[in-house]
């Protein structure tokens, strides 16, 4: 019983500073691009972006974080361009529509960290004038 | 040292006489819906069968995903086990024609044996959705325009209903896939 009351509060203190760590602006471990792929893409790609069987395609090295990378803000914020036969709907990406575009910038920093080979800035305003490119 | 003690606290837990699953009442559905092979499927393919149901679609962008590769955990779990089923109803039938259904499944990898993905007027499948006593409605405000539970509901071979599990969450399925075992001992 005493063991495993120390325990308790071993786990207590880890999850304590865990809290307060966190609670602490800018030094929290995860960054923001991050907790933007988590809230909104995770559910489908996977919380490592490993995706799911051939429903959902994994993320790395894929071309829209590369050579694609001008075509992402539409996909994202539209899903696949149509048309498409019907029945192959599944196939496609709906849009996300729980993402901001203003948190476009950090989340495409953390997709290319995490799964491009090739990294390049993108600018808050290239995104702008990408998104304007969209045909919905 | 304090694992040792959790150890032999967890085992002094399992040697209690276990208390069986609740009975939180019988399903009874009248329908017949058609699932992703074209076949009918109505509640006589689930007589004596241990079934998990839940109410999903195909393009939802929010927990469906999550429910999805859930019940996945549970359909892996049980590779050869012919008495259990798994059923999926989609909420949003106009749209999930049996050829989409098809094709999801079909990328899912899954045998419509073991888990069949049904569609049907959309009138009875949010009836039967109720007679899971789960939530399913149409909202165009919400994210891909529907609201409905993600909760995945355990029936046992008499049409009871032994429990709910949140079918986003993988520690709340792990203890799903330990009732379905439980369950399966009860059969032999």
């Amino acid at each position: 019983m005493n063991c495993s009351n120390r325990s308790l509060l071993k786990r207590s203190i880890v999850l304590l500073s865990l809290m307060v760590l966190t609670a602490m602006p800018g030094c929290s471990g995860e960054p923001t691009g991050s907790k933007i792929y988590q809230k909104n893409c995770s559910q489908c790609h996977g919380r490592s972006g490993q995706g799911l069987k051939q429903l959902y395609p994994p993320l790395e090295n894929s071309p829209y974080f590369s050579q694609k990378i001008s075509k992402l803000p539409c996909l994202i914020v539209n899903g696949s361009p149509g048309p498409v036969k019907k029945a192959m709907r599944t196939a496609l990406m709906p849009p996300v529509t729980t993402v901001r575009t203003s948190e476009l910038p950090d989340l495409f920093v953390f997709l290319q960290q995490q799964w491009s080979a090739e990294s390049m800035d993108i600018s808050p305003s290239m995104i702008d004038e990408w998104l304007l490119s969209c045909t919905p | 040292m304090s694992l040792l003690a959790f150890a032999v606290l967890m085992q002094g837990c399992s040697r209690e006489p276990q208390e069986p699953l609740p009975m939180l009442g019988v399903v009874d559905v009248p329908y017949t819906f058609t699932d992703q092979d074209g076949n009918q499927v109505s509640q006589a393919l689930f007589n004596g069968k241990i079934y998990v149901a839940d109410f999903f679609f195909t393009t939802c962008p929010t927990i469906c995903p999550l429910m999805t590769s859930q019940m996945l955990r549970v359909y892996e779990a049980f590779p050869d086990q012919q008495d259990l089923l798994l059923l999926s109803h989609t909420i949003d039938p106009e749209h999930d024609s049996v050829e989409v259904l098809y094709d999801y499944a079909k990328r899912l990898g899954i045998s419509t044996s073991r888990w069949h993905m049904v569609t049907g007027p959309k009138n009875e499948i949010y009836d039967t959705a109720k007679r899971y006593m789960l939530a399913a409605m149409e909202d165009k405000q919400a994210p891909g325009g529907f609201i409905h539970s993600g909760s995945f509901c355990l029936v046992d071979q008499n049409g009871q209903i032994r429990g709910y599990y949140r079918g986003t969450e993988e520690e709340s399925v792990d203890r799903l896939i330990v009732d379905i075992k439980r369950l399966i001992d009860e059969l032999q």
